[in-house]
């Protein structure tokens, strides 16, 4: 009979619960959407903003160098998903023929693939590292060959430009190298000359060595836990802060598999991009609670619209002797079809507008489509019982007394 | 010799704010009467039956139902007591929309206990509507559907049936139907019925009348016509 009384109340009311089910999908939508867009637009603006240079430089924790080697290991880290770059350097001063004139060169990679443990290709290198920095005719990729990019500023005073022959002379070695490009990153970079990270590490008689690492890693915005110094947090706090991708988190990994090293967050970045995120998320995250608020506002006022015209049918069910909750029941299961139906549906417009404003803004598609799924469920119950809530305790209210007076 | 009391009124009075509704009416009625209220507009009839029927509570005094005080029972005590012995028929044929006349009929015994099919389309053909339990409420006419409300009303066989002007929105022919079926069924069940209106005509279907005025009983006396006659 319950089935019965819920299908003929669904069927003799489909403008109504068609009205109500409408809300429940675009609120449903529009909240899933928009946090399905808060979550994986987190990752993805902290992404946008790690190709525009390192957040965490490691050095060597007394004087000397780094070893070449333990340069991979540092996508072994719980982290290594969030490392997007890493740059190796090796610096020395070298006499430019025929110049004349002494530089900063700089061993590195400008372009490196190799495969992490896991098998998965990676990019590194200057140009994944800084996606701001240009060049002008070609960058050499790997860490061999007898070819050299100059930076912008040091072409100019040189008067050097792409196809010129060097000569580079150091204390140990002397090597000749071809200019291939001019770099310009607009920073330290164009004031110096760089070389194959190999090329430099034989002109400075260095195999195997680099001077420090760049890494560029996708990090949570700093809170005050994530601040904390770890030597003071119990075991279980810094299980806790080890893994959460805090800046300061990430540097400690890095510390732990590149030996003697000493690594640190770049603090005038990891600062300026917490605040930026901080405020996106914000703005998110204020967005989504209006949305969600909208939905309830929605629901609850087209559902109140169908309880006024519904109070009779409330008076008379109170007048045969049905309980509060019985009546209750009733209502609740038509919230519960339409926040079920709702959610499936508002899922699926849901996924449609979060992977519309990732390809939009990001240029990725949307990710969390699982996560979204169980999220646009509960989204829509809790709006659709909300919704109904309200009006529902305002229909038992009514006197059946007075409502069936007419 | 006197019959024992099966409703009990005792000086029951309700009071909306200023305005006082019903003063102080007292009045005792047979099991198996059929009691008539009548008065004008405001006369105080329909609170009067909305009190006995437990749907408002009265500012003082007291009904009793077969002995028991049904404002000295809790909220879930009164709506069980209301659902196994009170029926209700109301003057606009208050009807499930969305359901059919069967369903409306197996609503209320849903919200008794079970529905059972049989029983429901068995009371739909006593009130000579047996080629009509699948219509919806808005193919029946306005005397189908009272009739409706009726099996609806019987179908838990209440020991009291309640009715507010149950012809209020009919013509004299659907009327003397609906009068003459609940006679029928009065006769073979012998429920007690407390029928309200303001109608003379419909009022000498009952047994007794009781006259209200202003909220007071001005009047109470046994009809001495046969019943069922037309004015």
């Amino acid at each position: 009979m319950w089935l019965r009384l819920f299908l003929a109340s669904l069927k003799r009311q489909k403008l109504l619960f068609f009205l109500a089910f409408l809300s429940a999908v675009t609120g449903t939508a529009m909240v899933a959407g928009l946090i399905g867009v808060y979550f994986e637009a987190s990752a993805n603006v902290s992404r946008e903003l790690r190709k525009y240079g390192a957040n965490i430089i490691v050095q060597p924790a007394s004087s000397g160098y780094l070893k070449e080697e333990d340069v991979y290991k540092i996508k072994t880290i719980f982290w290594r998903h969030n490392i997007v770059g890493i740059n190796p350097y090796l610096y020395g001063f070298a006499e430019v023929k025929p110049a004349g004139k002494k530089v900063l060169v700089a061993g590195t990679w400008l372009k490196k693939e190799f495969l992490t443990p896991e098998g998965n290709k990676f990019v590194a290198g200057l140009l994944t590292l800084n996606r701001g920095a240009r060049i002008k005719g070609k960058p050499f990729e790997g860490d061999q060959g007898e070819l050299a990019v100059i930076g912008s500023s040091l072409a100019f005073q040189l008067g050097l430009k792409p196809g010129d022959k060097l000569v580079l002379s150091s204390r140990q070695k002397e090597i000749e190298v071809r200019l291939v490009g001019i770099i310009e990153a607009g920073g330290y970079e164009d004031e110096q000359l760089f070389l194959p990270l190999k090329k430099a590490q034989h002109l400075f008689g260095a195999e195997g060595k680099v001077s420090n690492i760049l890494v560029s890693a996708v990090t949570v915005p700093l809170d005050e836990f994530g601040r904390r110094d770890p030597k003071t947090m119990t075991r279980r706090e810094f299980e806790k802060w080890y893994c959460t991708a805090y800046p300061p988190a990430v540097a400690k990994q890095i510390e732990e598999v590149v030996c003697g090293s000493s690594a640190r967050p770049v603090w005038q970045v990891v600062e300026t991009e917490g605040k930026v995120l901080s405020k996106f998320q914000l703005v998110f995250l204020t967005l989504t609670l209006l949305s969600l608020l909208g939905s309830i506002v929605a629901v609850a006022s087209t559902v109140m619209a169908g309880m006024m015209r519904r109070e009779d049918e409330v008076a008379l069910l109170k007048a045969l002797g049905a309980s509060k909750r019985w009546i209750g029941r009733l209502f609740l299961s038509e919230a519960f079809f339409l926040g079920l139906t709702g959610g499936l549906s508002g899922y699926l417009a849901g996924i449609l507008l979060a992977d519309s404003i990732n390809q939009l803004v990001f240029g990725t598609p949307f990710e969390g489509k699982t996560s979204l799924f169980l999220l646009s469920l509960v989204v829509s119950l809790v709006v659709n019982f909300l919704g109904f809530l309200f009006p529902l305790k305002k229909a038992l209210s009514f006197e059946p007394g007075v409502v069936l007076k007419g | 010799m006197k019959r024992k009391g099966y409703l009990e009124i005792i000086r029951l009075s309700k009071e909306y704010g200023e305005v006082k509704a019903l003063r102080e009416v007292k009045l005792t009625v047979p099991q198996g009467q059929w009691l008539t209220v009548m008065g004008p507009s405001g006369s105080g009839k329909t609170t009067l039956l909305s009190l006995i029927a437990g749907l408002i509570k009265p500012t003082r005094g007291k009904v009793k139902i077969g002995g028991v005080d049904i404002f000295s029972l809790s909220d879930n005590q009164l709506l069980q007591f209301r659902r196994e012995k009170i029926g209700l028929i109301f003057q606009q044929h208050h009807l499930i929309p969305y359901l059919t006349a069967l369903e409306n009929v197996m609503l209320a015994q849903f919200i008794h206990s079970l529905p059972d099919e049989a029983e429901a389309i068995d009371s739909l053909i006593k009130v000579g509507l047996a080629d009509k339990i699948n219509r919806y409420p808005r193919e029946l006419s306005g005397g189908e559907q009272q009739r409706v409300c009726i099996a609806r009303a019987l179908i838990n066989n209440p020991g009291l049936l309640l009715a507010d002007e149950p012809t209020g929105n009919l013509d004299r022919k659907n009327s003397e139907l609906v009068l003459n079926l609940l006679s029928k069924l009065h006769q073979e069940s012998n429920f007690t019925i407390v029928l309200v209106t303001h109608d003379p005509w419909v009022a000498r279907w009952g047994e007794r009348i009781v006259q209200l005025e202003d909220g007071k009983v001005v009047d109470d006396f046994l009809v001495q016509k046969s019943r069922g006659r037309k004015r």
